[in-house]
């Protein structure tokens, strides 16, 4: 190997540089662009398909929406609180253990985001730690 | 006196033919360094998957250098062939040279030759790209286009190096192998390097995943070096929620905008997209289940020991060696330099929405470089996930890195 520093061409390189990087970023821009016009048309087609299953639910009599609601009894509604009381117990425990002193839940608002659950992240990131690079 | 004199001419024989006396002490270094690399593969666990089976083709190479020796033809005079093989038919073709005939006995080559072949046909990192577009989400990437960009500036580092390589003498196909290690994408750099230059690649492929190793120790310096404890502070929103059609139609507008664009890039970015076609349209669970578990070990085992298997003591002992590790390294560093400074243009043409550490996974090493961005923010921030905003550019890596390649190739090809 011949390790002569001029004997490079700068010019050329600078050119590879140049268009290479330009090239790239341009490239991935495009898609940038291509990805945003198709999320566009996927979540107008989606809304417009929601708004139409909204209408088709408004159509249906209230007397049969609430038909199923009458059916329940005071035992099941008893039941269902003193779940809730549990799962409040043990978020608090939860809550407790990760900050490390006592707390007090008063407020637990569920996530209307998917993606932000955190069975969600817990399942991703135990997905993601579990595979290595390539 | 006559079984001792045959017993020390055995002797004699045997040691001959064993590797004490056909290695050289380059072939001694080498067998030091594939055992302190396996060491690293066991003990330390960098890249085990691919670090093991490299330092091991590196052993074996080293040890006993015609397993990766090629086919060959030995001439044998017609006559001595005939005196050795007394009323055999001859079934190897017959040459004449200065009126004596020659008989072509085929030497095969050894097993890893042929197993090369898969690398050297640029065979392998395509196969490996099916299996990681089986494991990869691009959903994060999909709710944020934009990361396209960090995974794009991240790719600065191939290009800088590329001049620096160039600069020290490698020819222009050398320096594009080179600088292609700051993609951080083994089977990338593996794929450039066999079409660009191929008597580098033992060097480059050990530097490269050396390095994707050695992310965790790399860049958190850099990260905090460019940002300021606020910029490292930011808590991003949350992604928005992908549907399974935008997931599904990802892959196929990718491929057709790289491959009209980037031909050359298409054999990897689009068996990266087939792949994650496989596992989106949820519709072939078996190819999937096959792509990403038994092809891509089968490929990797392959792959690992093959490329390993090139770096035969003459050639991985030399200042070039030494020269394309330092490259290696400087590559690293800009494209992460690169992918946090553009973060940081980002941070504040959003007025602070974005955090500049996710900058620093463009450089693809798909999901190291990701886990590095969460845990230098949760040093800031202990209850800050940055994890599926850093996939964004993550991946987008990935796809930067494998355009860059169809740049490179087109270019110096």
């Amino acid at each position: 190997m011949n390790f002569i520093i001029a004997s490079a061409e700068p010019n050329r390189s600078l050119v590879i540089l140049v268009t290479g990087f330009t090239v790239v970023l341009m490239a991935l821009a495009l898609l940038i662009l291509v990805i945003k016009i198709y999320g566009a048309i996927v979540s107008f087609f989606q809304n417009k398909s929601k708004k139409k299953a909204k209408t088709v639910s408004a159509d249906i009599p209230k007397t049969a929406l609430s038909a199923p609601a009458s059916t329940s009894t005071p035992t099941a509604s008893s039941e269902s609180k003193n779940d809730d009381l549990e799962t409040i117990a043990v978020i608090t425990a939860a809550v407790e253990a990760y900050y490390n002193k006592p707390v007090r839940v008063v407020n637990v608002k569920r996530s209307v985001d998917g993606a932000s659950l955190p069975w969600y992240s817990a399942g991703v990131m135990q997905n993601i730690t579990s595979r290595r690079g390539f | 006196m006559a079984i001792l004199s045959g017993f020390l001419e055995s002797l004699k024989g045997l040691y001959l033919d064993s590797g004490l006396s056909a290695l050289t002490w380059q072939n001694y270094v080498m067998i030091a360094i594939s055992c302190f690399l396996l060491f690293l593969a066991i003990k330390k666990q960098y890249e085990p998957l691919l670090l093991l089976p490299i330092a091991f083709g590196m052993l074996l190479v080293n040890l006993y250098p015609p397993i990766m020796a090629p086919p060959s033809t030995t001439m044998i005079p017609l006559d001595t062939y005939m005196l050795e093989h007394p009323g055999e038919t001859i079934n190897y073709a017959i040459t004449e040279l200065n009126g004596i005939q020659y008989v072509n006995k085929p030497e095969y080559g050894g097993l890893l030759y042929y197993l090369y072949q898969g690398v050297k046909l640029g065979i392998y990192p395509p196969l490996i790209f099916l299996g990681i577009g089986c494991m990869t989400d691009f959903g994060p990437l999909i709710a944020n286009p934009k990361s396209f960009l960090l995974g794009a500036a991240a790719q600065i580092g191939i290009f800088i190096t590329f001049i620096a390589a160039s600069f020290m003498g490698f020819t222009d196909e050398q320096a594009g192998a080179i600088g292609i290690i700051g993609g951080a994408d083994g089977p990338t750099a593996i794929y450039v390097t066999t079409k660009l230059a191929p008597e580098l690649l033992g060097p480059i492929a050990v530097a490269a995943y050396s390095y994707m190793a050695l992310v965790p120790i790399i860049q958190p310096p850099i990260m905090k070096l460019l940002t300021t404890k606020k910029e490292r502070s930011v808590v991003m929103k949350q992604l928005r929620p992908v549907s399974k059609l935008e997931k599904i139609l990802f892959p196929i507008i990718v491929t057709v905008v790289v491959a009209l664009l980037l031909p050359s890039a298409a054999p990897l970015v689009g068996m990266l997209m087939l792949g994650n076609l496989f596992k989106e349209s949820g519709v072939v669970d078996r190819i999937f289940k096959t792509a990403q578990n038994e092809l891509m070990n089968i490929i990797t085992i392959f792959l690992g020991v093959t490329v390993g298997a090139t770096a035969t003591g003459q050639a991985f002992l030399s200042l070039k060696t030494i020269l394309i590790i330092g490259l290696g390294l400087a590559a690293f560093s800009v494209g992460t330099a690169g992918g946090v400074l553009f973060g940081k243009l980002m941070y504040i043409f959003t007025k602070g929405k974005v955090n500049p550490l996710i900058g620093s996974a463009g450089v693809s090493a798909v999901p190291m470089a990701a886990r590095v961005a969460n845990k230098v923010g949760q040093q800031e921030n202990p209850s800050n996930f940055l994890l599926m905003h850093a996939m964004g550019p993550n991946v987008a890596g990935v796809i930067g890195s494998a355009v860059a390649a169809g740049v490179l190739l087109s270019i110096l090809g």
